[in-house]
């Protein structure tokens, strides 16, 4: 059963694209980390199996990166994308969230 | 007479009410105009200073030292509780015996979302300069070409600067001599100040690096890193560039057939010469 430390490590790992090597988190023992995906939207994603494939794997975790900051709001689509989604409205990262979700299995 | 008196009451507040109702939004408007400003103003003082800059003496090969000047602007997307990454920064500097200042500039990159090297070392040989970084973080690594140990060179021809192969850089230059970066302003400032003449001694150089732990910033390697080894960027997932993005190879390794991965490339717009299936379906065509 997948404990709850190792759900933490896998949160912390989708972290990659803004972060130094040195500073990435280490993925958990007896999991993979494959499938990572990085949009100039801000969304960024990877996932972690417990098999050598997808399908050997009994179970898949998504981890999806939170928005970063920036002061800048013009120039940050996180921030964008924070401002429309807690509106209630569409925001890209949202549809790449969904379609990342349907495609690695 | 009540009831006028009761009408009159009622419609007095009505209008009290609206008055209100007109003065918040004002007070909203106000307030909103009054937020964008101090966000402008925020932004202003935080960005809109055009970076830092400072003096740092550096340690050549031969015993030299010459003076050269940094820039750098930190801005762009970045964790909470993390500094922004690089922008843009520059060395310029004259190499002993010339009177010519020479400029290497390494600026925004939109595909990776920041500027793409960061600086480790700077060595003149036959007055010809090189220059030595490291690709800053995983998707200037995998744009780089993934290069093991983890360097991009470059050598000044006279005009410009043009990137060079490992072989290509004499292996008499081994020291790594530049402040690696680059998050540490406040730390280089301190040193900065150290010296009365402004500018950041060889020897703190040394010092400001010398809590990195990274094998590639210890000395210019000539022997490929280890994968795992603590910290390098050889560790960085492979990854390919798409149409906007940045997918790892898994993505195109996993498809079932090279007719697959190749229908894979073309619906994520990846370019022909950075579609990866022809290397990992080898054999298959």
């Amino acid at each position: 059963m997948t404990t709850a430390i190792e759900y933490a490590l896998m949160a912390g790992a989708a972290y990659i694209s803004n972060r130094d090597p040195k500073n990435q988190f280490p993925v958990p023992s007896g999991w993979l980390e494959v499938k990572h995906d990085s949009q100039p939207s801000g969304f960024e994603a990877i996932s972690f199996i417990n098999g050598s494939s997808i399908a050997s794997s009994s179970e898949i975790v998504i981890s999806y990166a939170g928005t970063d900051a920036d002061a800048k709001f013009f120039s940050n689509p996180d921030k964008q994308a924070d401002l429309l989604l807690g509106l209630g409205y569409w925001s890209d990262q949202l549809g790449q969230a969904a379609a990342y979700y349907l495609e690695p299995a | 007479m009540k009831n006028n008196f009761r009408q009159t009451a009622l419609f007095a507040e009505s209008s009290c009410m609206k008055a209100n109702r007109t003065v918040v939004k004002r007070i909203a408007k106000l307030g909103l105009l009054l937020m964008m400003g101090m966000s402008m103003n925020a932004d202003a003082g935080l960005f809109g200073s055009g970076g830092t800059s400072w003096k740092e003496e550096v340690l050549l090969h031969d015993g030299q030292k010459i003076m050269v000047e940094r820039t750098q602007l930190l801005e762009g997307r970045h964790e909470i509780g993390q500094g922004p990454p690089i922008k843009e920064h520059s060395i310029t500097f004259t190499p002993p015996g010339a009177n010519k200042a020479i400029t290497w500039k390494d600026e925004f990159s939109a595909d990776i979302g920041h500027a793409n090297f960061t600086l480790l070392a700077l060595h003149i040989l036959n007055g010809v300069p090189y220059i030595v970084t490291t690709p800053d973080l995983c998707l200037a690594y995998n744009k780089w070409g993934r290069p093991n140990p983890p360097y991009v060179f470059f050598k000044y021809d006279g005009r410009a600067w043009q990137r060079i192969q490992l072989p290509e850089f004499p292996a008499t230059f081994k020291n790594i001599n530049l402040i690696i970066n680059t998050y540490r302003e406040g730390e280089i400032k301190e040193h900065e100040h150290k010296t009365r003449s402004g500018f950041v001694s060889a020897q703190d150089v040394k010092e400001i690096n010398s809590s990195l732990t990274q094998p590639e910033y210890k000395s210019i390697l000539r022997e490929p890193i280890k994968q795992g080894t603590d910290g390098s960027s050889v560790n960085c997932m492979e990854e390919v560039r798409t149409r906007d993005g940045w997918l790892s190879l898994d993505w195109f390794s996993d498809q079932p057939s090279y007719e697959s991965c190749l229908k894979f490339c073309e619906r994520k717009g990846v370019s022909p010469q950075n579609c990866p299936c022809k290397t990992l379906f080898k054999g298959a065509k």
